[in-house]
């Protein structure tokens, strides 16, 4: 069994969250955070305007109070103290691909180590999967107790025993539509690669983004890793996947080949994202795997991605900004 | 050869296992449900192809482990060669006979030997170097004593009042490994006997034999001899032999007996010219010693003391009609002569002479077949009693005799048995025309049966200290020539070429390739049922 806790130190993902606390603008990552921003919130005091700041915060008749022409105020609010990030995994069987650096395990890194960071901010943290083989409600987690119940939910996705790859397996969305609030930021990690038939997992997509809600996408993409497979295999067969069978048919990992994989991966990642896109969606920079990928590499990839990922900013800093 | 032809089965058989067609690998990719089934079906390929698979490890393995396996059933395959390091066992065999005491130069001869055990024990340490070396001490006399380590007893041993030979030293020198566990490389024997002309074994430890002494002129008393009177005839006679070697003059010979002493002249032998011999008559039964003046170097064997017994006539049980000479004492002696007619099983089972009528009528006019070396036939002139032969018995042959004599026709006319002694002969007839050869012919065959042979007598050799020597007739020639030592070397003590065979070596690299191929399998195994 790999190491399922992220290749990254709990300090590292502390320093990281302070670092972004601070840095961060507040109209550029953290759309979810930024949305929050209403009638909810409490009047806090002002301050001068500065370049980024929203113009609909900028109170007029302060602003000529003040004298100076050119001086403009904007109105502080005191931020919402709670906030709920929702983690989804992908978990399917081909997730579990390639055998070598599976992505189901890069998904779960990422889950733990932002279930971490939002956890220290004092999010509510709800962590759940789709595909699951043996259905069951998401696990909502606080503070501290984020990280923990991440790694006990992580351990459980591993160890659970997979479907076949030829099964198709309902997404089982309901459970997670339940846990959606108002102004949720949700965070799903996929190859995007599932089938979607039935819209499923676009309508939680689209249900996430409902009432100032985000739905952010991390994109993890491993047909490098997997092609270089076939090109080094030669002559193979495929095994049925998902509904689809090969028979006896034999395949040769070629220059077309690969071409027609990346023709039709690329397809189907760029309407499975067309269909959760929306106001509140934002898809992060494809993780991909290297050519001769395996364990190790794995997770030099992950350390290398993690620091600099969208989301990790946009979770890190929500705190304290309006 | 069946192990190769095994061996080389396998190898072709494996080779036919990975040259195999197989069917393309089945893969799984997270992207598949998005491809399209190939359109041409795959064609039947053959079997086999003769295409290596270069890119399996197994298969390198296995041919790896099969060559090895090969390697080692190949009974040319050269072993690793190295130099064992030198060993030498050194046994040391001391003479410690009595002539080892002869001081014959500026020390005794034992010393001299001691001089040279330590020289060669030096050597054989310097020889030994980083080798193991270890040495054991033997000292023989009459026999062999093991003492044990040279260092620890060459200077306890003393010289043995006993006397020695030199099977005693050679086969000190080739007795098995006593449970010191010090086995021989090198024997050297160090003694004053000159080196034998024997045939050592070739697989044996390397002998070098060191004379000490010098050649020094000796007499000795070798032994004495008692002839007793023949049938109570005439006078018993003492004869002493005295040995000289080394040019040693005639000694003079003093001789004390019961009656006092008196000197005995020396009279050269006959047929020995390095013997003189004492003849006399002694008069009375008792101890004698004898004793030699001017002995030359070794004074152990000057001195000779024995004991006699002077028989005053035989004893027989005479039975003939024939008077019994003068000499014969009693009638119940051990010995019966009695006519072969008359004899009892019993008589018969007893030592004796057994006589029977064969001169009263003339016999067959030739002489049979006969046994030249029997007494009775050497004493007997054959034209003299062919003329006057004697009738045969004409009786069968007692059991246990066998024919020394027969005539022409095969009929037997002397006969004897070995054990107990007797004689058949025909009886003596006195006063007739064979009157002498009969009598020569029954008084030899009663000769015989009564004893007439020379015994020689128990003998001891008192020594200068009054301490008796044994067998000091052994040591009585100090004047046999001294070879100069060879000059000891043990350059040749190499322990030897040692090969140490690859065969093991490979057969465990094969079994360990093995177990990493299947190591290997089972990881692979192991990693793909881990995923999915």
């Amino acid at each position: 069994m790999p190491d399922i806790a992220p290749p990254i130190s709990p300090d590292l993902l502390e320093r990281l969250r302070f670092r972004f606390k601070r840095t961060v603008p507040i109209n550029g990552q953290g759309v979810h955070l930024r949305r929050l921003a209403g009638n909810s919130l409490e009047f806090r005091d002002y301050r001068s305007y500065q370049m980024g700041d929203d113009v609909r915060g900028i109170d007029w008749l302060a602003s000529l109070r003040t004298g100076s022409e050119h001086d403009r105020v904007v109105r502080r609010y005191v931020a919402e103290e709670r906030m709920r990030v929702v983690l989804i995994v992908d978990a399917r069987t081909a997730m579990r691909l390639p055998a070598r650096a599976p992505k189901l395990l890069f998904a779960l890194w990422t889950l733990q180590a932002l279930a971490a960071v939002a956890g220290a901010s004092g999010d509510e943290v709800v962590m759940g999967a789709l595909f699951h083989p043996e259905p069951s409600r998401p696990v909502v987690a606080t503070g501290r107790g984020a990280a923990p119940a991440a790694a006990r939910l992580a351990t459980g996705l591993w160890s659970a025993r997979p479907t076949l790859l030829t099964a198709q397996v309902d997404p089982l969305t309901q459970p997670l539509l339940e846990t959606f609030r108002p102004a949720s930021a949700v965070i799903f990690i996929s190859d995007l690669l599932y089938p979607d038939p039935d819209g499923k997992i676009a309508h939680l997509a689209q249900r996430a983004q409902r009432s100032w809600g985000s739905f952010m996408v991390i994109p993890l993409n491993s047909t490098p890793a997997e092609l270089a497979l076939a090109r080094n295999t030669g002559r193979f067969r495929l095994a049925a996947a998902e509904g689809r069978e090969f028979g006896d048919g034999i395949f040769e990992g070629t220059a077309d080949f690969d071409a027609q994989v990346n023709e039709r991966v690329a397809a189907q990642t760029q309407s499975n994202l067309r269909a959760l896109r929306g106001r509140g969606s934002l898809v992060d920079r494809s993780v991909m795997w290297p050519a001769d990928c395996d364990a190790a590499r794995l997770r030099g990839v992950f350390a290398n991605w993690f620091p600099r990922s969208a989301v990790l900013s946009s979770v890190a800093s929500r705190r304290g900004l309006s | 050869m069946i192990a190769f032809l095994f061996t080389a089965l396998a190898t072709i058989s494996a080779l036919a296992w990975y040259l195999q067609r197989r069917p393309p690998r089945e893969l799984q990719f997270s992207f598949s449900r998005l491809l399209d089934p190939p359109a041409a079906p795959p064609e039947p390929e053959p079997r086999f192809a003769l295409v290596l698979p270069r890119r399996q490890a197994a298969f390198w393995l296995h041919l790896a482990a099969l060559t090895l396996c090969l390697l080692s059933v190949w009974d040319r395959l050269p072993g690793h060669v190295r130099e064992r390091p030198g060993t030498i066992g050194l046994r040391v065999v001391l003479d410690v006979s009595d002539s080892m005491g002869v001081a014959d130069g500026p020390e005794d001869r034992l010393s001299s030997a001691r001089t040279v055990v330590r020289d060669v024990v030096h050597k054989a340490r310097q020889a030994a170097a980083e080798g193991a070396y270890c040495d054991a001490l033997i000292a023989v006399g009459s026999s062999a004593r093991r003492l044990g380590p040279v260092d620890e007893q060459l200077d306890r041993v003393e010289v043995a009042h006993e006397g020695g030979e030199v099977s005693a030293l050679l086969a000190a020198s080739l007795a098995p490994v006593h449970e010191d566990g010090c086995a021989p490389s090198h024997v050297v024997v160090v003694t004053d006997q000159p080196s034998p002309e024997t045939r050592w074994p070739e697989d044996g430890p390397e002998l070098q034999w060191l004379q000490v002494g010098a050649p020094v002129p000796n007499a000795g008393l070798l032994r004495a001899r008692m002839r007793p009177a023949a049938l109570g005839v005439g006078r018993s006679e003492l004869i002493i032999e005295v040995g000289r070697f080394g040019g040693a003059d005639i000694p003079r010979l003093m001789l004390t007996g019961p009656r006092g002493s008196r000197s005995v002249p020396l009279v050269s032998s006959i047929d020995r010219a390095d013997t003189s011999l004492a003849r006399l008559s002694p008069s009375a039964s008792g101890g004698y010693t004898a004793q030699l003046q001017g002995g030359g170097a070794y004074s152990g064997d000057d001195r000779m003391s024995f004991s006699i017994e002077i028989a005053q006539g035989v004893e027989l049980d005479w039975q003939l009609s024939v008077p019994a000479p003068p000499a014969v004492r009693a009638q119940s002696g051990p010995v019966l002569v009695k006519p072969l007619m008359d004899a009892s099983k019993d008589d018969l089972a007893r030592p004796g002479v057994f006589t029977y009528d064969g001169w009263s009528a003339p016999g067959f006019h030739r002489i049979g077949p006969f046994i030249g070396s029997d007494p009775v036939i050497e004493v007997l002139n054959f034209d003299a009693f062919e003329a006057a032969l004697p009738s045969p018995a004409g009786v069968p042959l007692p059991a246990g005799f066998e024919p020394v004599l027969s005539d022409a026709s095969g009929a037997w006319l002397v006969a004897r048995r070995s054990e107990p002694a007797a004689y058949i002969v025909p009886g003596p007839a006195p006063g007739g025309a064979v009157d002498a050869l009969s009598s020569t012919l029954f008084f030899t065959a009663l000769l015989e049966v009564t004893g007439d042979g020379e015994d020689r007598l128990e003998v001891r050799w008192p020594g200068p200290d009054g301490r008796d020597v044994a067998d000091a007739w052994k040591e009585s020639d100090t004047g046999r020539p001294v070879k100069k030592p060879p000059d000891v070397s043990f350059s040749s003590t190499t322990g030897g070429q040692v090969e140490t065979p690859f065969w093991p070596l490979f057969l465990l690299a094969s079994l360990g390739l093995i177990a990493l191929e299947r190591l290997a399998a089972l990881r692979s195994e192991r990693r793909r049922h881990a995923i999915l």
